[in-house]
């Protein structure tokens, strides 16, 4: 396939026709991701040679891509669930807010540093899902206190998830994950400061956000440093968790200066929008619960998160099982091959939807035997669960139908080869960020962008002469930064704030936002390749 | 006021949602199997549940 403006014109068209349908229709992320992958398959057969089995097979790959995000969802929708009926939402809501008196302090603590450990455990949207609810309980409307969760963890997200993100860019590109860790790691940690000056500036204004300044730098340098090292060090799989423990404790010493020691502001508990718990909640207020038993699903989360990582038997036991399908080579009427080969491989016993049913069955247990939910609960759970799920799914799956038909028609080859071949060499590495965010917050994940773009950038790295572990890591500290505007994402958070089908109202404050990071980052790469190629960096 | 039935019910969601998770898998054995035309059938019925999403959201 030839590349013309016209040819480029229509392979942006799937991204620009969703985009356009959520943003400026408002459509739900489930109508208009329906619609796009409709546009993309007419395109594909009329314009790029695809046959209906390109689409079938295509569609086929996209499904276990979506399984593989949609089944850890459901467990974590479910423990979700779950810690809700119980009421610990709503007491973390009310306890992590009050590790300081200061209100500034207190939304860097849930909108930036929780959600970000939420991002490090499982990602996926959930992390907006569990805090967002948290900021609205703190008086915050629905569509800031979503766009301060999602800017929160933007920089958290190629190491978080179990480092799924870097680890899908090693496997796709063959550079070494040693290599890329310290680019990745200078890249997001630049972002880290600014986005606490944003998050400052959403929720107490420009005032309020100097006031914060020190703790923000403080908390900022922190954690990048932090991030930084232990990328360094190859433990990338626990990176984001262990640079927000440390965020978290340079905060809490701050938060004792004088300028922070303000008389104690309580978090004004309004009535979530999801109120569905309120019998939790009254229940809770009558006999008062443990803290930390009800938390203790998350504490599970992680110790059974670090213990598949850290422990090398067990490690070896719950990745001994494994699936995944084999499809044949798929080529376009024009020539456009997709080799053969196996589709996304599941890990089935330490998946991190497995390790989320074993924290779901643990969590059950505890909250039977403390008397904090009953059997006769369950059922209702399981139906709150699946009606959060399935707009949810039918949005993944189609969004993600509409990426692998873009790569598999050539599409996204195209588009990428577009902006490559009419970029110089010094402006290309300020626009890889920008591609890695436009194919995160069209497929969904930081993952399947570098899946989509990867290569791509690379080979043109390469013909450039440019540092490819750079290249790539603006790619993926791009797509850190797009995973969390993708509306697969923000849906999932939406629906617990009472935005179901409005995530377009979020976006259109979220995208122009998230402009700010993916600059910096893009401008970081230009100079770093300036430095690189006036011989001052290697 | 009472609200407005919804036009793509829960029920209806759920039903598109079970094909789209379900009829993947049907064209993936059946085109290995070489049975190209029952293939195509379900390969109809997905394109039509993505259709439904869009025309009864």
């Amino acid at each position: 396939m030839q590349l013309t403006w016209f040819t480029w014109l229509l392979s942006l068209l799937p991204v620009a026709v969703m985009l356009i349908l959520m943003l400026g229709f408002k459509w739900g992320g489930m109508r208009a991701g329906a619609a796009a992958w409709l546009v993309t398959a007419v395109i594909a057969v009329a314009f790029f040679g695809a046959s209906w089995q390109l689409i079938a097979w295509s569609q086929i790959k996209a499904i276990l891509l979506a399984l593989d995000v949609l089944t850890i969802v459901t467990f974590a929708l479910l423990l979700y669930n779950m810690a809700n009926e119980t009421g610990a939402i709503k007491r973390i809501g009310q306890e992590v807010p009050r590790l300081t008196a200061d209100r500034g302090l207190q939304v860097l603590m849930v909108g930036w540093l929780l959600v970000s450990f939420f991002q490090g455990m499982g990602g996926f949207g959930v992390p907006m899902a569990v805090c967002a609810p948290i900021l609205v309980g703190m008086g915050y409307t629905p569509v800031k206190s979503m766009v301060i969760a999602a800017m929160g963890h933007n920089w958290s997200v190629t190491y978080g998830t179990m480092a799924a993100a870097l680890m899908a860019l090693v496997g796709v590109t063959g550079v070494a994950p040693e290599t890329l860790a310290p680019y990745v790691g200078v890249l997001l940690g630049l972002t880290l400061t600014p986005t606490g000056m944003i998050i400052g500036v959403l929720s107490t204004g420009w005032k309020g956000m100097l006031h914060s300044l020190p703790a923000i730098i403080g908390v900022g340098g922190a954690i990048a440093i932090v991030h930084h090292l232990m990328g360094i060090w190859g433990l990338w799989t626990v990176a984001t968790m262990a640079a927000v423990l440390v965020g978290g404790a340079v905060l809490i010493l701050i938060s004792r200066l004088p300028r922070y020691r303000a008389p104690a502001q309580a978090a004004n508990l309004v009535p979530q929008a999801d109120n569905s718990n309120d019998l939790a909640a009254v229940k809770a207020e009558v006999k008062p619960r443990n803290f930390w038993v009800l938390v203790s699903p998350y504490l599970i989360l992680m110790l059974l998160g670090f213990s598949a990582i850290l422990i090398t038997p067990l490690r070896h036991v719950l990745g001994s099982i494994r699936f995944t399908l084999q499809f044949p080579e798929i080529r376009t009427s024009l020539g456009w091959v997709t080799e053969a080969g196996p589709g996304k491989v599941f890990v089935l016993l330490s998946h991190p939807a497995a390790i989320g049913a074993y924290t779901c069955g643990i969590t059950y247990l505890i909250y039977r035997a403390a008397g904090y939910l009953k059997r006769r609960d369950m059922p209702m759970i399981f139906k709150r669960t699946l009606h959060g799920l399935v707009d949810t799914s039918l949005a993944v799956i189609a969004m993600v139908g509409v990426a692998t038909l873009m790569e598999h028609s050539g599409m996204t080859y195209l588009l990428s080869k577009g902006l490559s071949e009419n970029l110089s060499r010094f402006l290309y590495p300020f626009i890889v960020p920008f591609t890695g965010l436009l194919g995160a917050v069209l497929t969904g994940s930081n993952n399947n962008s570098n899946v989509l773009f990867g290569v791509m950038h690379m080979e043109t790295a390469r013909i450039m002469g440019l540092s490819i572990p750079l290249i790539l890591a603006a790619q993926s500290a791009g797509g850190s930064l797009g995973s969390v505007c993708a509306p697969a994402k923000v849906i999932v958070g939406c629906t617990t704030v009472g935005l179901s089908g409005q995530e377009g109202r979020v976006l259109q404050k979220l995208l122009p936002l998230m402009m700010i990071p993916t600059a910096i980052v893009g401008l970081a790469a230009v100079i770093w390749v300036y430095l690189i190629y006036q011989g001052v960096l290697p | 006021m009472k609200p407005a039935p919804a036009r793509f019910s829960f029920r209806l969601r759920l039903l598109v949602l079970a094909l789209e998770l379900i009829l993947p898998f049907g064209i993936y054995f059946a085109l290995l199997a070489g049975m190209e035309a029952l293939a195509l059938v379900f390969f109809i019925l997905m394109v039509g549940g993505i259709v439904l999403e869009v025309i009864l959201s």
